[in-house]
């Protein structure tokens, strides 16, 4: 059986303790995934998100993963959006890096990364931002991470967050206002600053 | 209440005025708190795309502008399937529905116009097929949307709505209802929606057909048919998958997707140079990619009822081209060979409608429902159907030497030298002489 999928079923059994044990490798996956998808990348290719999640659901879990109810596939896909998050935060510091011209010696540079056109969010911006709300709200954070970053539908993520759609939907906007109010601060640009 | 309960519970009330006393009376007198809540009020107003998109699928890189003129190139410029990059992997599993906005009800997939989308009743070659419940008129439809893909691409989008305009002309018994035709966010078709299932689904259940329902079903689609002729659109995809039954006793025939094959064609075409779907029940001339008229769909009838009569396709081989060979070239094994009970009557009409010229077809379809009709009842009332001359019943169907009507009326009694196919002939009275029908000769 494979890994995650034992630490699903412990997770089924009630220990929350495991899912810190799913994170580094769903991570891990989602990380070699996308870059393997970076390096075949053709002109006008597409990326969806949720093929990303979903392939690497299938990779980790296996068939058996269609047996799976939805408070499972839930840590699966919390764990998937909030690796999405670092991987894609993590892509947009190192491409600062390399814009920059430091960092030559440490990292190897991928040219695929610094050609890769960005989100017209600002990535590092709402990083900073979410770890803010986080402090706040944890479940606007855990929202914006399934919807943004692992790119479900929000009927989707209202189900991994157990909340009913209608409840989603005014957290989304919440979240939304909040996350645009805080990086639209005047304290915010000068802290980036 | 927190900042969080105030925001959702304002964002709930339109009215201005009304809002406003709601934050003064749950804000109280922390300014700081009724500033907040006023500022994410505003955050909210500003209409924006933010965090709409998901990071990942906004770094799509440019495509180049090559991609477009690509889908310009007639289907012999378009290299093999071989030669093209295999399909990404990045493809997701189930049908993409970026279209559908979020909906609030729990049972609903998404919202599409006043629809709300209730579930995925199929997938087709130019999209996807939902049932629906229509928010104005309190009813359940059938929603045909057109690919995402195929959507983006200006000559199919074109013609799905030009070919669906013409559909939701048609108004008949036997055809699915359109009841209006949208273009956003992605060209659908609002339908009828027919609670039954297709004649696919219910011949794989019960296999070949007694003659009665034969034709029960079978004038049924050929009226329907004959109502789309009549006002010149052709169907071009009549199979058993696009023709319905409707639950209950009536049996109720309805055909869906007129036309529609035309805009999946005109997609398919240009991308991979291949037909989309089935050629299992198409025409020579539409095999050969010649031009089509409403005889093409009276072949595809003749291949239906076919399929009925015997379980299986007249043309079945093991790929698409193949089959298309088949289609030109071949003649399908005799009706009588695979269920010998068949009437020679009913293998006349079908051998007629097989015919690989359309001139030696039926020529009008209005005909074949009217044939089709008064055999039903003649069978009904008479037991026996006398108007269709069997003069010419072997065209193709079989080439067994004939039993003269005379000797074959000796029923039971079986010649040790005949061959398995007159063999069983013997045992059926024939039903009528070439001469006993005069009137309706003039229908063949």
């Amino acid at each position: 059986m494979h890994e995650v999928s034992r630490i699903l079923e412990r997770l089924e059994r009630g220990e929350m303790a495991a899912s810190v044990e799913l994170l580094p490798l769903v991570y891990e996956e989602l990380r070699a995934m996308a870059r393997s998808k970076l390096a075949q990348e053709r002109p006008g290719h597409s990326w969806q998100a949720t093929a990303l999640v979903h392939e690497a659901w299938l990779r980790l879990v296996g068939p058996e993963g269609a047996e799976r109810d939805w408070d499972t596939r839930g840590h699966f896909f919390a764990a998937a959006a909030e690796s999405m998050r670092r991987i894609l935060v993590e892509s947009a510091r190192r491409r600062g890096r390399l814009k920059r011209g430091g960092d030559r010696d440490r990292q190897e540079i991928d040219l695929s990364e610094i050609a890769v056109p960005q989100p017209r969010e600002n990535l590092l911006d709402l990083d900073v931002a979410l770890n803010k709300l986080a402090g706040v709200d944890s479940q606007a954070v855990a929202l914006v991470q399934l919807r943004y970053f692992a790119g479900l539908t929000l009927a989707e993520a209202a189900q991994v967050l157990g909340i009913s759609p209608r409840s989603a939907d005014r957290l989304w906007a919440y979240a939304k206002a909040w996350l645009r109010e805080e990086l639209q601060s005047p304290d915010f640009q000068a802290e980036e600053n | 209440m927190n900042e969080r309960q105030i925001f959702e519970a304002a964002l709930d009330i339109a009215d201005s005025a009304r809002r406003e006393a709601f934050l003064s009376q749950a804000c109280g007198t922390d300014a700081d708190l009724r500033a907040r809540v006023d500022a994410l009020l505003t955050a909210h107003a500003a209409a924006s795309q933010f965090l709409e998109t998901p990071a990942v699928q906004q770094l799509n890189t440019p495509s180049d502008s090559s991609g477009e003129d690509t889908l310009q190139l007639p289907p012999s410029h378009v290299p093999a399937a071989g030669d093209d990059d295999s399909e990404d992997e990045l493809t997701p599993p189930g049908p993409d529905l970026c279209f559908l906005s979020p909906s609030t009800k729990p049972s609903s997939i998404g919202t599409l116009g006043h629809y709300e989308i209730l579930n995925v009743l199929g997938q087709g070659a130019f999209g996807i097929v939902f049932r629906a419940f229509d928010e104005k008129l309190h009813r359940y439809v059938a929603i045909k949307t057109m690919s995402v893909q195929m959507a983006a691409t200006s000559p199919p989008r074109k013609r799905f709505l030009r070919e669906a305009r013409a559909a939701a002309a048609i108004r008949h018994d036997n055809v699915v209802q359109v009841y209006s035709v949208e273009e956003e966010p992605i060209p659908y078709l609002v339908m009828e929606f027919i609670d039954g299932q297709t004649l696919q689904q219910k011949q794989r259940e019960v296999g070949p057909l007694e003659v009665p329902e034969l034709l029960h079903i079978g004038r049924q689609i050929a009226s329907g048919l004959a109502a789309a002729h009549a006002q010149s659109l052709i169907h071009r995809d009549v199979k058993p998958g696009n023709i319905l039954i409707e639950k209950g006793v009536e049996q109720k025939v309805k055909i869906t997707d007129f036309g529609l094959a035309r805009a999946a064609d005109d997609a398919s075409l240009t991308r991979s140079g291949m037909i989309s779907g089935t050629p299992l029940y198409m025409a020579p001339e539409q095999a050969l990619g010649q031009t089509l008229d409403h005889r093409s769909d009276l072949f595809s009838l003749g291949s239906v009822l076919y399929e009925l009569a015997t379980g299986r396709p007249p043309f079945r081989a093991p790929s698409t081209v193949a089959v298309l060979k088949r289609v030109v070239d071949d003649t399908p094994r005799p009706i009588q060979e695979i269920i010998p009970e068949t009437p020679d009557w009913l293998v006349t009409i079908i051998n007629k409608l097989l015919s690989k010229q359309p001139d030696e077809r039926y020529q009008s379809t209005r005909e074949v429902a009217d044939l089709l009709t008064r055999c039903q009842s003649e069978l009904q009332l008479t037991g026996q159907v006398t108007c269709v001359p069997v003069s010419n019943p072997a065209s193709g169907a079989s080439s067994a030497p004939r039993v003269s009507t005379t000797s074959a009326n000796t029923e039971g009694s079986r010649s040790p030298l005949a061959g398995g196919a007159s063999a069983t002939r013997l045992r059926r009275p024939r039903t009528q002489s070439p001469l006993a029908c005069q009137s309706s000769s003039a229908l063949l």
